[in-house]
């Protein structure tokens, strides 16, 4: 049954707490259904679970636009490193799912973005010094729903992560290697 | 899904499909020659059916459309602070309107019916320089606009309005202009026209309202 009200809340707010009643999940199911999407579970930095509006496994946005001709959201290197960074850290297993992953701290990020550039990349005004030019990446990861951040430096892997596709996981496993922050990366 | 969406062929239903992921993905409008269901107007009336069930409308934009969150729930959104600007935000968001579109508009140097995107940059200094506003409370707003995309950099330290204001439904878009010339010109002609249009709509809803309940 449609209940457009609980799926614009999804998008606005992200993600919404996974509902305690069955009949209510169930609900939500059937909505989404209704509108052509798919609720995917994700984990809070509490270990809590939400819901997050995802596209059934066949419908993929980069696909959708790309295919089409048509301008899909890219992110610039200085954002693409850290990211891969995150991922480096909190999921240093490829054999294990993606997505949770494990925390890791700030710290580990840009310890790993520092070695994996050996300081030689500048990617932020020259102002910023030591990790500050990365803290602005990871704010625009935060934002974009890549990456959790506690604020007492905590990072986990965000809830969009949770929405990538088989075709992304096999990729990034492929070249899991060479990520920032993954023991021995570039070998 | 949708009965009309359903009783279509699988390979139309996949056209609708990818056309509603691109609405609601892109960073901004997208062409209609580009979809298949954007182009047709039976298959587009079937996108509207899906984002209809989302709480979600189609918005024209140009030779294109994008999607945008429909009036009422928007609305209803906004009553229970769901997806609500922190107040430092809309203050510079406010700001930015202001000096891009709402006085280049009232200037003639913008159509009054060109996109929010459509509008001449402002520099971040003009924002620091002629406001009340701190520069402490100014730039993380900024960056927080920024990761929303309701604002966007154009070069040499410029800022404009974002793409997600093109998101905007008609009647949204008419409401902000108007809180815009509210708050602009708040004696002039238009804003008298802005309040007693207002006070008739209003007043209307009231004896709506009286009407249903007797």
């Amino acid at each position: 049954m449609p209940d457009p009200l609980s799926l614009a809340r999804m998008r606005a707010s992200r993600t919404v707490p996974m509902p305690m009643d069955q009949a209510d999940l169930q609900a939500l199911r059937e909505a989404a259904d209704a509108a052509g999407r798919r609720l995917i579970e994700v984990q809070a930095h509490n270990g809590r679970r939400h819901l997050m509006l995802g596209w059934p496994a066949d419908v993929d946005p980069a696909s959708a636009l790309s295919a089409a001709g048509q301008e899909a959201r890219t992110a610039t290197p200085a954002t693409l490193l850290p990211l891969a960074a995150c991922l480096g850290c909190c999921s240093p297993n490829p054999q294990a799912p993606l997505y949770p992953g494990q925390l890791a701290t700030e710290r580990d990020v840009i310890t790993a973005l520092d070695r994996f550039t050996r300081g030689s990349v500048t990617l932020g005004p020259a102002d910023e010094g030591g990790g500050g030019r990365w803290k602005r990446a990871l704010r625009r990861l935060q934002a974009a729903g890549l990456l959790d951040r506690s604020g007492d430096g905590a990072i986990r892997l965000g809830p969009e992560i949770a929405a990538w596709g088989d075709a992304e996981a096999r990729q990034l496993r492929d070249r899991h290697h060479d990520l920032p922050g993954v023991p021995g990366e570039g070998q | 899904m949708t009965a009309r969406l359903d009783a279509l062929p699988t390979a139309r239903q996949a056209d609708i499909l990818a056309a509603v992921c691109a609405l609601d993905s892109a960073h901004g409008p997208v062409a209609t020659t580009a979809y298949r269901a954007l182009a047709e107007p039976d298959l587009r009336e079937a996108v509207r059916d899906l984002l209809s069930a989302a709480g979600r409308v189609l918005v024209p934009v140009g030779k294109g459309y994008t999607s945008g969150y429909d009036d009422q729930i928007s609305a209803r959104l906004a009553d229970e602070g769901t997806g609500v600007l922190r107040p430092e935000d809309r203050a510079v968001l406010t700001l930015v309107l202001l000096l891009c579109v709402a006085i280049p508009r009232s200037e003639g140097k913008v159509p009054a019916d060109a996109p929010w995107t459509h509008a001449p940059p402002v520099t971040r200094e003009r924002l620091v320089k002629n406001t009340r506003l701190n520069e402490s409370v100014i730039t993380p707003a900024l960056q927080r606009l920024d990761d929303a995309g309701l604002i966007i950099r154009s070069g040499k330290g410029g800022l404009k309005p974002g793409p997600q204001l093109d998101r905007l439904t008609p009647a949204m878009s008419a409401a902000i202009f108007e809180e815009l010339v509210l708050l602009a010109e708040p004696e002039g002609i238009l804003a008298d026209s802005i309040r007693r249009r207002r006070q008739t709509r209003s007043a209307a809803e009231i004896a709506e309202t009286s009407t249903a309940q007797e």
